[in-house]
């Protein structure tokens, strides 16, 4: 029994299919790409995961339980978290409160022993390579240390999954080695990773695995290798257009 | 980042000023021995109340209930109710009412938890607009728009009636300010800033929303009660528009999103109200374009700024009488900072 | 008694019809609330009231001159208060509605808080189908078919009304093709400032005025405007006949005090239960 288990899952908007018959699962601690054209669904996916849609038929299972169609707190408590492609930060407060507020949901009610979460967040920014902007508010904070508290927030809530939307996007190359290695790390200690990308060639070197979707039906689930030499994923990609594999 | 010390003292000023205001309303019996300017204080504290608890529902959690009039009626006729049919004496109505304001509160929030801003605005407003039609068309026990008379007061005594408003006033703000600084003052902020965000971090924003309308729509129904046993009256027009507007320029004009905000804001425009007594109704035309100016130019209101304003000014003064502590960031070559 | 209804109800329909349109189309461009639509029905009703008893000008002229007058007041204000606070839907809100009740304090300072007659266009009675109805409110029915047609005709025929309805569906395209959007809700802002200002105007004759008289009209018109449907002017229509249907059947067969309940009531049901109104227009997410 894997960590996540997605079986036929369909998402329809109005008669338009978003996710065809999508199955996929997913090993404790494994670290998987997920890519695909754009509006082929996988942020739609990330969504139906974390409770933020509702199948229109299918099964989500996490840890051998149901969970499609929970509400997205609920799932977040499971252990399931994910990122915002652009990311939402709250705004009025400071970084360090941002990561309070997710601790919260950790314990019961707004009670909690101040100092415990208070230190555990100053932990997860110094992990994540925001060591003394706790004081900061985010309206301060570069892009690529906005996308990092993206995902310092999403592991304030001690995530055993974490989702990444596209947490490359908009980052300059220095950045996106910050961010990888921060990811790299994360893995090493334990934590379950789907991570969304454009960005391939620094995706592959990342995962081990990766599912393609196009058009909501997946094309391809291998390692990097398999899928990159895959003849439907690489004309899903140069039919659109969208990037060339010759140098992934 | 900023020297220990001048944090310590910046808190310590803080409260100093307050201190000093309080002190001084404490006095003001002694001080002035008008039982009408009393009067108008007490007004001034039950508006202060209206909108600390408006601040926590609009300023806090970002829910623009544009309807507050409903809980703030429904306290002042549960009193009403209580106390002419039942007899029953002001302490013990107005918890009562602040109950029933809840028991609103949540019939209220739980339909309007998924609603948007507008919708929400909009929905509390009709529920509200109900309650004061509903009053005015079953006049065989609300004397419609007449309204109840009679009510028992507070206490015989303007000077009890004011005592009783500041030490409950002051209570209320002490809750709220609890409230405010605490986790859960953070969820709530969280929620106002970005809605999904928070559920994507785990809170439980319908459980949060809700907690917010049950304490505001308590404090509303609990104040509107003391209105009503103030003025001895109540009539449909503490349900509508004219009370919820009144309640937003308070908070507006005092700041929204700082709970103290509104108590400065209550204070300036009930004793502008009486020191324009004398030019007539234009005052009202007066306060509704220095609300828009002041939401317009100075968005967080004008408590803040002038604490600011003043507390700068202190610290000036002590740095140049000698004074230390109260610099921050050692600008000034102070060599004792680190 | 049925055509007594259907002829009131009519005329009911007519008035809010021509109140919702204007909110309507505010709502679909400009994604904002304006509370001080009910405002604009009041002053332009005191503002024939004024002109034709005050300043004994001649009817049609005291009609141009209100309506002219509250045009410019909706400009000036979308110019210093809308468009400033143009991100913050709740501080539209709430300005706004202060500013409804500087009016309402405008019009009690100047005609004190009584009811006020102004006289009636057209005096006397028709016969309609063994009914007689006074000629006022067949004017009013009249006057709104006229209107709302040409500003159907107007939307969907002129350029500019093609603009209007692009910008609505979908600004950053509108915009690319060169279409200013400021432009196109500074005059909708005026359009429906006069649509509700008409409104006070052919209604005042026989409902009296009062510096009060802005808030029911405007609980209807948004009632009416998300009922049909956020931006949706075919929706309205359909919406204001709704109501004003029911409210004069409440009326007629209920009970005259019952009837303003019922818009309410109908208010808070659809807010609640199904907001995106019967044309199901998308609600912003």
């Amino acid at each position: 029994m894997g960590l996540l288990e997605i079986r036929n899952l369909y998402k329809v908007f109005s008669g338009l299919s978003a996710i065809e018959n999508v199955s996929f699962q997913l090993e404790k601690g494994e670290i998987v790409g997920l890519v695909g054209p754009n509006g082929a669904g996988k942020t739609t996916l990330f969504n139906l995961i974390t409770g933020f849609l509702t199948p229109s038929q299918g099964q989500i299972e996490f840890k051998g339980k149901r969970i499609e169609g929970l509400r997205p707190y609920k799932i977040v408590k499971k252990g399931i978290s994910k990122t915002f492609q652009i990311p939402k930060p709250f705004h009025s407060l400071t970084c360090l409160e941002n990561i309070v507020v997710s601790m919260i949901s950790n314990f019961d009610g707004a009670r909690g022993k101040k100092d415990g979460i208070e230190e555990r967040a100053v932990e997860i920014l110094d992990a994540v390579g925001l060591k003394g902007k706790g004081g900061m508010l985010p309206g301060e904070l570069t892009q690529g240390d906005l996308k990092i508290l993206e995902v310092a927030k999403a592991l304030g809530t001690d995530p055993e999954l974490l989702l990444l939307d596209e947490p490359f996007a908009g980052l300059s190359l220095h950045e996106i080695e910050q961010l990888a290695g921060i990811t790299r790390s994360l893995h090493e200690k334990g934590l379950t990773l789907i991570i969304i990308e454009h960005k391939l060639r620094e995706l592959m070197k990342i995962v081990q695995r990766v599912h393609v979707l196009n058009f909501g039906v997946t094309i391809a689930d291998g390692t990097p290798e398999e899928v990159t030499s895959n003849e439907q994923v690489i004309e899903a990609y140069l039919g659109s257009g969208r990037t060339s594999f010759a140098s992934a | 980042m900023s020297h220990p010390y001048a944090k310590r003292a910046f808190l310590d000023l803080n409260y100093v000023l307050a201190g000093i205001v309080l002190i001084i309303l404490f006095c003001i019996p002694g001080l002035i021995n008008d039982p009408y300017i009393w009067g108008i204080l007490v007004m001034a504290n039950i508006y202060a109340a209206f909108g600390i608890s408006f601040d926590l529902l609009f300023g806090y959690a970002g829910l623009a209930v544009l309807g507050f009039g409903l809980f703030v009626g429904v306290g002042a006729y549960t009193a009403a109710f209580l106390n002419l049919y039942l007899g029953m004496p002001p302490f013990l109505t107005m918890p009562i009412a602040g109950l029933i304001g809840a028991i609103f509160g949540l019939l209220i929030g739980i339909p309007c938890l998924r609603l948007k801003g507008l919708y929400l605005a909009l929905a509390s407003f009709a529920a509200a607009a109900i309650c004061e039609k509903l009053v005015i068309v079953f006049n065989d026990i609300t004397y419609g728009r007449e309204g109840l008379s009679g009510l028992d007061p507070i206490s015989f005594g303007s000077f009890t009636n004011y005592y009783a408003s500041l030490i409950l006033l002051l209570v209320s703000i002490g809750i709220l300010l609890i409230i405010v600084k605490s986790k859960l003052g953070l969820i709530l902020k969280s929620i106002c800033d970005d809605e999904p965000a928070a559920q994507a971090v785990g809170v439980n924003t319908n459980r949060y929303k809700l907690i917010t309308f049950l304490i505001s729509s308590f404090m509303g129904g609990f104040w509107g009660s003391f209105l009503a046993h103030y003025m001895m009256h109540v009539g449909p027009g503490v349900f509508g528009l004219h009370m919820a507007i009144t309640i937003f320029m308070v908070t507006i004009v005092g700041g929204v999103g700082t709970i103290i905000g509104p108590v400065g804001g209550a204070y300036l425009l009930i004793i502008m109200n009486e020191l324009l007594r004398g030019i007539g109704e234009i005052r009202l035309l007066i306060y509704a374009v220095i609300t828009i100016v002041i939401y317009l130019l100075l968005p967080h209101g004008i408590v803040h700024p002038t604490m600011t304003f003043v507390l700068n000014g202190v610290k000036k003064m002590l740095n140049v009488l000698g004074i230390r502590g109260a610099e921050d960031n050692g600008a000034s070559g102070d060599q004792e900072s680190v | 008694m049925l055509f007594e209804i259907l002829v009131y109800g009519g005329v009911a329909s007519a008035v809010y019809a021509m109140l919702a349109i204007g909110l309507t189309l505010i709502v679909g461009l400009a994604r904002v609330f304006n509370m001080a639509h009910g405002a604009f029905y009041m002053l332009g009703a005191y503002g024939v009231f004024t002109c034709s008893v005050f300043l004994e000008l001649p009817l049609s002229l005291a009609v141009v001159v209100s309506l002219l007058a509250v045009a410019l007041i909706a400009l000036v204000i979308e110019r210093v208060c809308l468009r400033p606070l143009k991100g913050s839907l709740e501080g539209t809100l709430f300005i706004t509605l202060i500013l409804a009740l500087f009016f309402e304090e405008i019009i009690h300072l100047a005609f004190g808080p009584a009811a006020r007659a102004t006289p009636a266009f057209l005096s006397g009675r028709m016969v309609l189908g063994g009914t007689s109805v006074p000629a006022q409110r067949m004017l009013v029915v009249f006057v709104s078919l006229i209107i709302i047609l040409g500003l159907w005709l107007f939307i969907s025929r002129t350029k500019i009304g093609g603009a209007i309805l692009s910008v609505s569906q979908d600004p950053e395209a509108a915009s690319l093709m060169g279409i200013n959007a400021t432009r196109m809700i500074v005059l909708v802002n005026g359009i429906a400032a006069c649509l509700a200002a008409l409104s006070g105007i052919l209604v005042a004759p026989f409902l009296s005025s009062s510096p009060t008289m802005w808030v029911m009209p405007l609980i209807k018109s948004f009632t009416i405007v998300i009922l049909g449907g956020l931006g949706s002017v075919g929706g309205s229509i359909l919406a204001a006949l709704i109501l004003g249907y029911s409210e004069t059947m409440v009326a007629f067969l209920i009970s005259p005090r019952i009837s303003e309940l019922v818009t309410l009531i109908i208010l808070f049901l659809v807010i609640v239960l199904r907001p995106a109104g019967l044309m199901g227009a998308k609600t912003e997410a």
